[in-house]
Order: C-alpha cells, then sequence, then structure tokens
C-alpha cells in the first residue's frame, strides 16, 4: 500500500533519514520503533510532507507522493496524528473535528464519520462545545486521533499516541488504535512504548540513527533478544 | 516501472510557474526600468523589458535546477562554502577586523566632503539608535513600534535646556540619556503584561502621543515651529562647528554604546532577556524577575536613544516634531531586521545600508520607497534572520580563565556535593541513603489546597506533605490536577484556598521567581528549555537568582562580577558533567535530542541549588534504556541533599524509586502511601493504573 523507498532527508547539515526503505500493506498495523532521534517522528512527517525528502521517493497505491504538498497528501488518503496532539486550542472540540475534513467536499459523508468518531469516543460527543485546549492529555489525544480519522484515510499514521498519557488511558487508546484497524484503516504506528506496539502490530521496524536496522513480524522482534534489552527494558 | 502522476495542475508546472513569477517581477520593476531606461540607457523599451523578464526567468530556471538536480551536492557545496568562509574568520582574530573597522571609520571621513561626512554622521545616529533598540526588539523580545519618541526626549531636553537655561551639552548629553531610561520605563510598566502585537499598538500610541504633545504644547516646545537657535557644544573654548567635529563626537557614542550593549549582552542580564525572550513562563520559574527585567530593557534601550537625540538636536540646532514621527520608528525598527536582530555588527550595517543606499539612488527619488519595499521583501524572504544573523557567543568570554581545570577561586557548594554523574559508570548511590540533619522535616506542605477554574474545580482540598531528603511520587490521570499542584506551589497559579508551606514559610501570592530563590526548582512537562541559547548558557541561566552582577557592573565589569560569572561557568559545567551532557555544552539546546533536553533541564533547575525539585515527566517520551538512566539520576540528585516531588506515568520508574505516593484524581487525593500499598489500593486501580499495570 506504501512504500519508501531509499528516502533520505537533511536538516540543514543534519542528516535525518539515512535512505529509509519499508513497506506497509494494506489493513495491516504496521510499527516503528527506536530510540529518540532515531528519525521515526521525521519518516512520519516525510511521508505525510511536511518535511521535503532529498532523495529517494514514497510510493502509496502505485502513485508518486514524493514530491506533493501534504494538503493533497492528505486528500489521497492519508493522514497524521502528530507528536504532542496539537490539536487547536481555541476551536472547540467540534470545529476541531471539523478541520479533519477541510479537504472534503461531501457533507453527508462527513456526517456519518462524525458519527464514527463519536461512537469510538463517546466522551468528545459530550465535550463537543469545550474548547480544545481546556481538554486533560487524554482527551486531546482522543480529539487528535478523532480529528485525524475525520480526513477519511486509508492509512492512518500515529506518532507517539500513549505519550504522557496516564497507564489506564494508554490502554483504551491501544484498544482504539486497534478497532480503528479493524474499520478497515491501515496504520503505521511510531511508539516508545515498544511493549504495547509490538503487541497490536503485524509487522515491526526498529530504526536507529536514521536507518532501519531491523525488520520482520511483531512477534519475532519481541522475541528477539537485542530488541528485548534494547528497546523492552528486560 | 514508471509511476502514473496524476495530473499536477497548470499553475503548479515549473515552467509555467518561473514565466509567471518573471512577468510579475517584470511588471513591479518596469517603474524603475523606465527610469533608468530614460537616464542611462537609451534602449528601445520594449527590447529592455523584455531582456528584463527573460534575464529574471532565466535566474529562476537557474535556481531551480540547481536545487533539484542534486540538492545533497548543493547542500554540501554550500556547507564547505560556509565553513571555509567561517574559518576563514576565524582564523582572522575577531579583534583585528574590529580594529580594521575603526580604522575605517577613522580614516575615511578625512577623504571626504561635507555632505558625505553629513550622510555618515547620520549613519552614526541610527547606530546608536538602532543599538539601543536592539537591546529592546533584539535582546529582550519587545516589539517597540514608538521607540523614536524617546530620541524626541533627548532632543527636547537638550533643545529646552540649552536656550531657556543655558545648560551645557556635556551636562544634558547624561542627563538626556536619563531622561529617555525615565520615560521608557514608563512606558514599560503598563506594557508588563503584553507581549508581540499589542505591545507593538501600545508603544505605537506612545510614540504617537509625544509627538503630539511636542507639536502642540507650544508655549513649552514651540509646536510645529519647534526650537531654534540651539548652541552647539564647546569644550575648552572650542566649539563643533565643521561637520567632522560632529561625526568624531558621533563616534564616540557609538563607541560607548557598542561597548556597554556587548558587555549587557555577555551579563546575566543579557542571559536574561534572551531567556525572557524564548520563554517567560520558563525565566520566572527559574528565578527570573520579568518586571525588572523587561522595565530594565526598556530603560537601557531608550538611554541610547535619548543620547542621540541630544546630539541630534546640537547638531541640527533646529528641532521639531517633524523630526519624530512614525516613520522614523520604522526606519529604527528596519536597520534592527534587516541587520540582524540581536547582532551589534549587523545592526551598524542595517544603519549604514539604509542610510547611505538611498543617499546613493538620489536620482530615482520616486521610486526609492518601491526599491525599499522591494529590498525588505527580498530580504525578508532569503535571510529572514537579518544580514548578519546573532549567534550568542557560543564560548562565554569567562571560558579561558577556567578552561581545563578544576581550579577556580570561591567556594562552590553545589559542586562539592555532587557526585560523578549517572554517565560515567560509577554513579548509583545509595537509595536508602538519607541526608543527615533534615531528615525528618517536613519540606513542603499544602493544607486544604483548592483551586479553581472558572467552574472547574482543579485541585480540591489537598493535603501533601513532603518530607526533606525523600523522593515522592504525585500519580493520577491525565487532568487530575497534577500540573496545576505544581503550578500553584511554583507561583504560577495563585490558589483559590488553602495553604502551601515550604520550610514552614508561606508560598501563597509569592511570585515565582521568588519562589525559586527560596529553593524550589522544576521542570517542565513540555520541555521548556531556551532554545536559542547553547545548553552551557541554558545551566548559566538557571544560576540567575544566586547571582548579584547589577546593571552597572555588567557594564563596568569590576573583579567581583568576572569572579560570580567564572564559578557560575564552572558550577554549570559540574552540573552538565553531572546529568552527563558534558560533551555537549557547545550545541543549541534545540539540537539536543529529546532525551537529553529533558536532562538539560533538570541541570538546569539545579543550577539555582534548589533543596526541592519539582521534576513534572521526566521520562514521558524515553525509552526504556533512557528511563533507567534516569532513574540513576535522580537517585543521584537526591543523594546530592536535595528533596524530589514527581509527576510520572511511568509505573516501573515511579513504583522503583518513590518512597510515598500520592494519588490524584479529578483534584481529589484519593490515596497515599507506600508503592506496594497504591499497587494494591482498588480506588487507584479502578482510576488510573488500569489492571493490566496493577500486576505488571
Amino acid at each position: 500500500m506504501l512504500s519508501l523507498k531509499e528516502v533520505h532527508l537533511h536538516y540543514g547539515a543534519i542528516h535525518a533519514l539515512r535512505g529509509v526503505s519499508l513497506e506497509v500493506e494494506q489493513g495491516q498495523i504496521v510499527t516503528l520503533i527506536g530510540a529518540n532521534g532515531a528519525g521515526k517522528s521525521s519518516t512520519l512527517m516525510t511521508i505525510s510532507g511536511i518535511l521535503r525528502l532529498t532523495s529517494g521517493r514514497i510510493i502509496f497505491e502505485g502513485e508518486e507522493l514524493t514530491h506533493l504538498p501534504t494538503h493533497t497528501i492528505v486528500q489521497r488518503g492519508i493522514s497524521q496524528v502528530p507528536e504532542g496532539r496539537r490539536i487547536f486550542p481555541t476551536l472547540t472540540v467540534l470545529e476541531n473535528l471539523e478541520m479533519g475534513a477541510y479537504t472534503r467536499a461531501k457533507a453527508a459523508e462527513v456526517r456519518y464519520d462524525l458519527d464514527r468518531v463519536f461512537q469510538l469516543f463517546p466522551l468528545l460527543k459530550d465535550r463537543r462545545s469545550q474548547f480544545g485546549g481546556t481538554l486533560s492529555g487524554g482527551e486531546q489525544q482522543m480529539l487528535a486521533i478523532g480529528r485525524a480519522l475525520m480526513a477519511r484515510p486509508r492509512l492512518l499514521l500515529l506518532d507517539e499516541p500513549s505519550l504522557g498519557l496516564a497507564p489506564k488511558l494508554v490502554e483504551t487508546i491501544f484498544e482504539v488504535i486497534r478497532e480503528i484497524n479493524a474499520q478497515s484503516t491501515t496504520i503505521l504506528l511510531v511508539e516508545q512504548n515498544a511493549h504495547m506496539a509490538l503487541r497490536i502490530a503485524a509487522k515491526g521496524y526498529v530504526m536507529e540513527v536514521g536507518r532501519i536496522v531491523l525488520a520482520d513480524d511483531a512477534e519475532k522482534l519481541m522475541a528477539n533478544g537485542e530488541v528485548r534489552s534494547a528497546y523492552l527494558g528486560e | 516501472m514508471r509511476i502514473v502522476s496524476r495530473s499536477v495542475p497548470l499553475y503548479r508546472r515549473p515552467m509555467v510557474r518561473i514565466i509567471l513569477t518573471s512577468l510579475w517581477l517584470g511588471l513591479l520593476s518596469l517603474p524603475l526600468m523606465i527610469e533608468l531606461d530614460a537616464a542611462y540607457f537609451g534602449l528601445k523599451r520594449p527590447l529592455m523589458v523584455t531582456g528584463v523578464v527573460a534575464t529574471l526567468g532565466l535566474i529562476q530556471w537557474f535556481v531551480s535546477q540547481w536545487g533539484r538536480a542534486s540538492p545533497v551536492w548543493a547542500d554540501r557545496l554550500a556547507e564547505a562554502g560556509g565553513a571555509t568562509f567561517r574559518g576563514l574568520i576565524r582564523r582572522i582574530d575577531r579583534r583585528l577586523l574590529y580594529v580594521l573597522a575603526f580604522a575605517a571609520a577613522v580614516v575615511i571621513p578625512l577623504g571626504l566632503n561635507r555632505y558625505y561626512i553629513d550622510v555618515l554622521t547620520q549613519v552614526g545616529i541610527y547606530a546608536t539608535l538602532a543599538l539601543g533598540l536592539n537591546i529592546v526588539v533584539g535582546l529582550a523580545g519587545l516589539l517597540n513600534l514608538g521607540y523614536i519618541a524617546f530620541y524626541a526626549v533627548g532632543a527636547y531636553a537638550y533643545g529646552l535646556l540649552a536656550t531657556r537655561a543655558d545648560v551645557s551639552f556635556w551636562q544634558v548629553l547624561p542627563l538626556g540619556g536619563v531622561l529617555a531610561a525615565v520615560f521608557g520605563v514608563l512606558l514599560g510598566f503598563p506594557a508588563l503584561r503584553l507581549r508581540g502585537d499589542y505591545l507593538a499598538i501600545v508603544t505605537l500610541g506612545f510614540g504617537e502621543m509625544i509627538r503630539i504633545v511636542l507639536n502642540n504644547w507650544d508655549s513649552l516646545t514651540g509646536g510645529p515651529n519647534g526650537i531654534i537657535g540651539i548652541a552647539r557644544p564647546s569644550l575648552f573654548g572650542f566649539t563643533f562647528s565643521h561637520p567632522i567635529h560632529y561625526y568624531y563626537l558621533i563616534l564616540a557614542v557609538v563607541l560607548l554604546t557598542i561597548f556597554s550593549v556587548d558587555r549587557l549582552n555577555q551579563s546575566r542580564l543579557g542571559r536574561a532577556w534572551t531567556a525572557m525572550r524564548d520563554d517567560e513562563v520558563a525565566a520566572e520559574a527559574i528565578g527570573i524577575d520579568l518586571v525588572k527585567t523587561k522595565l530594565l530593557a526598556f530603560g537601557l534601550g531608550a538611554t541610547w536613544a535619548g543620547l542621540a537625540g541630544v546630539f541630534f538636536a546640537s547638531k541640527m540646532t533646529f528641532i521639531s516634531p517633524e523630526s519624530f514621527t512614525f516613520f522614523e520608528s520604522v526606519i529604527v525598527l528596519c536597520m534592527v531586521t534587516l541587520g540582524g536582530m540581536g547582532s551589534i555588527p549587523g545592526v551598524i550595517l542595517g544603519a549604514a545600508l539604509l542610510l547611505i543606499l538611498p543617499e546613493m539612488m538620489r536620482q530615482f527619488a520616486l521610486y526609492r520607497m518601491l526599491v525599499f519595499g522591494a529590498a525588505m521583501v527580498g530580504m525578508m524572504v532569503m535571510r529572514p534572520k537579518g544580514l548578519l544573523t546573532a549567534r550568542r557567543r557560543t564560548v562565554p568570554l569567562w571560558r579561558k580563565g577556567c578552561a581545563g581545570s578544576t581550579v577556580v577561586g570561591g567556594p562552590q557548594a553545589t559542586s562539592t556535593e555532587l557526585r560523578p554523574g549517572p554517565s560515567t559508570g560509577s554513579g548509583r548511590a545509595d537509595p536508602m541513603l538519607q541526608p543527615s540533619k533534615e531528615a525528618s522535616m517536613t519540606l513542603l506542605e499544602t493544607r486544604k489546597l483548592s483551586v479553581d477554574f472558572g467552574g472547574l474545580r482543579a485541585l480540591d482540598m489537598v493535603d501533601l506533605s513532603v518530607m526533606a531528603g525523600k523522593i515522592v511520587s504525585l500519580i493520577g490521570p491525565n487532568g487530575a490536577g497534577k500540573t496545576t499542584f505544581f503550578n500553584c506551589v511554583t507561583g504560577l497559579y495563585a490558589p483559590t484556598s488553602g495553604e502551601i508551606r515550604y520550610r514552614g514559610e508561606n508560598l501563597v501570592g509569592v511570585k515565582p521567581n521568588h519562589v525559586a530563590g527560596k529553593g524550589v526548582a522544576r521542570t517542565f512537562q513540555n520541555i521548556r528549555l531556551f532554545q536559542d541559547m547553547t545548553v552551557l548558557e541554558n545551566v548559566m541561566v538557571g544560576g540567575h537568582c544566586r547571582m548579584h552582577a547589577s546593571v552597572v557592573g555588567a557594564i563596568l565589569r569590576p573583579r567581583s562580577v568576572i569572579t560570580e560569572e567564572e564559578e557560575l561557568v564552572a558550577k554549570a559545567a559540574e552540573l552538565l558533567r553531572f546529568v552527563g551532557l558534558q560533551d555537549k555544552s557547545e550545541l543549541w539546546a534545540s539540537q539536543l535530542p529529546y532525551g537529553d533536553q529533558r536532562r538539560l533541564e533538570i541541570a538546569r533547575a539545579m543550577a539555582s541549588d534548589p533543596s526541592l525539585l519539582l521534576l513534572d515527566e521526566p521520562a514521558a517520551g524515553m525509552n526504556p534504556q533512557e528511563t533507567n538512566a534516569l532513574m540513576e539520576l535522580i537517585y543521584a540528585i537526591r543523594a546530592s541533599g536535595i528533596t524530589i516531588l514527581l509527576i510520572e506515568h511511568h509505573m516501573r520508574l515511579v513504583m522503583g524509586i518513590s518512597e510515598r505516593i500520592m494519588v490524584l484524581d479529578h483534584g481529589v487525593k484519593i490515596a497515599e502511601g507506600t508503592s506496594e500499598e497504591i499497587r494494591a489500593d482498588s480506588r487507584v486501580i479502578a482510576a488510573y493504573l488500569g489492571r493490566e499495570s496493577a500486576h505488571a
């Protein structure tokens, strides 16, 4: 569905991605794990076109995404839940969600998707007229995911959805991710919480200093001694 | 395999874009071309227009090809070029450059006619103004659109005193500076709570007010007619009359300004300004008095405008409100922005360019503004940070004094107590180690602490106490009020009711900088480092509230100030070693990876010699390895005698190191106890832990 081929990215003098190649297949949850600064978020940002790759190519559903602007990429069916949630604090919950559907024209479909988001996160329905900035961290994360879903993506990029969340909420969020996936949205998930991530993913990639160093089925990665000691803290 | 590319809209095609922009640029420059054509070339107009448009197109095409063909290669080339240039600059001693510039400034005017000497004198006046404004806008980050008012204050001070009281230039010069500083502080007061756009509007209003008062107070200021016959300065019977006399006088003023502004920038105060510009909340929490620091910026910035004003009045011997319009403020601001905010050579260059270039383009008088506007737009697109970008000196001046050796004079309470950082591997302190005396004392205590936000009760009658020498954790669901609790203790929020006592002293209503002064330091959930400062300087700012250097001390730099700075650098270096960042002290804070930023924030907090350290989610976004290192670090901090209160969601960390845990839910304390007790508490499991984590 999505494939990255030898993607390089530079920030000024810093060579952040050094030839990243990866594949995401339709219907899967694929996770990208690795230390801070390994390039996981940069990879997601490059896919969604926020960062401009210096060489390599990105292909989504057989079409080249490489030099397209971000809003076009969203229209093609990829939306991102950014690290740290980045909700619009002075818009209401409902307006935040509506912003997620900004690129879409069909009102009926948008209404349908809004219902779907409210079904996934009933809490957001109760708070729909509250300002985004007044939500707690967990609610904001739900809102950020909901907003991304409003673009009706076929591929959802999730950047550290568990960041700063209480343990119980982390479990809830991961359940929701699984549910979203079950409703036929493919997911590329970046996580520090490698434990949880590998548990729900089909496939995992391990990144170190801008490179993919390991790629395998999630179960096999879980059993891998190096991964266990480096990323699962055992 | 060829990948199908969906049709790119017409206007996005590179060729179409190049043609369109060339036509547009050509259209914009049409009036100028006509003027040039008439003045010089006499070419056939259509031919020339076509030529220009074609050239513009070619340039764009070339640039786009260059960018696309091999960007990595272009980057490398630019990098190599930059490196060579920087290497060259580094090899030439900076001081040599300054001496050369100074020599040029002294010698060049000797060969010029009166007209150009006047222009250079004008450059001097505006350089002084721009350097002053640079303190306010460039260093402290407070946008001021009415800056020219202070210039007017200086000018009218001399104009009035010279014509009415016959006071001499030399007496009014310092007085004008002081008077302008007073006005600066007066403007500062109402503007204290404002930033950005709002501040700009207030200062704009202030500038206009001064001008209108000068224009209408006929009896004092002479109204629109201004003041005439202002005495020229004289010294020991020698009267300044030739332009070159004025030139050297303003040169002296400029040198004085450079000297002072540079030293201020390198001082404790300069660091405080930069810190405040980067992040007010973090600056206040680290012990910087925002009120004082902002007023000092307004006052010290205005001083130079006052001096320039006195000089201006004496040179022109005539002043009127016309010289102090809003447009002048804008020009000075442009000089600062164009030259490079915060950079002294940049600001002077900006002043020189904006005054000399228009003089050279006198022929096209009509189009000067057009060219000026276009140049500003072009500049901001290509070099948004100005011609010469300001980089805070990465190696502070004082570094020489203590490079390599740890033997620096003066007692260093903190550094001697510290153990080697965890990264050196030697370090895990015994978790059960208790710092001696204070062991049984209650360090922090809250009673019935409540906070309301509108209708929402964020904290509800929270009783909490932290014993000295312990590691205590505060956990609870998101939105339970944990960070609110930190904000109350550190003075960022005022509690609605209840008490906060630290060492028995009341903390309610105490300003954040004073809380820091009392020995409570904190880190932030969403890391708040000073991005425009080096790693070392970030830690140095942390020591701000333990230092004493005044404004005068910063400029004159007596021995005591130097010693203080040297000790601070040594202490900061020690702290960086403690958290394992010793090799990164010269990097920009923003260049550090996430985990390092968290550790830097801890080092910064420790630089204020706290007794109580509040850590807000230090392990967020850290992987298991980094979390382990963080645990070691927290033990080491406690071993150095600092009590720790921790907010964290990482249960392995919390359960592993806390001696006492308190749980908040919806602003209410629902449990308190040891990790075993908390883990078994059914309310905590229901509200927070969830079943799986309780077993983990």
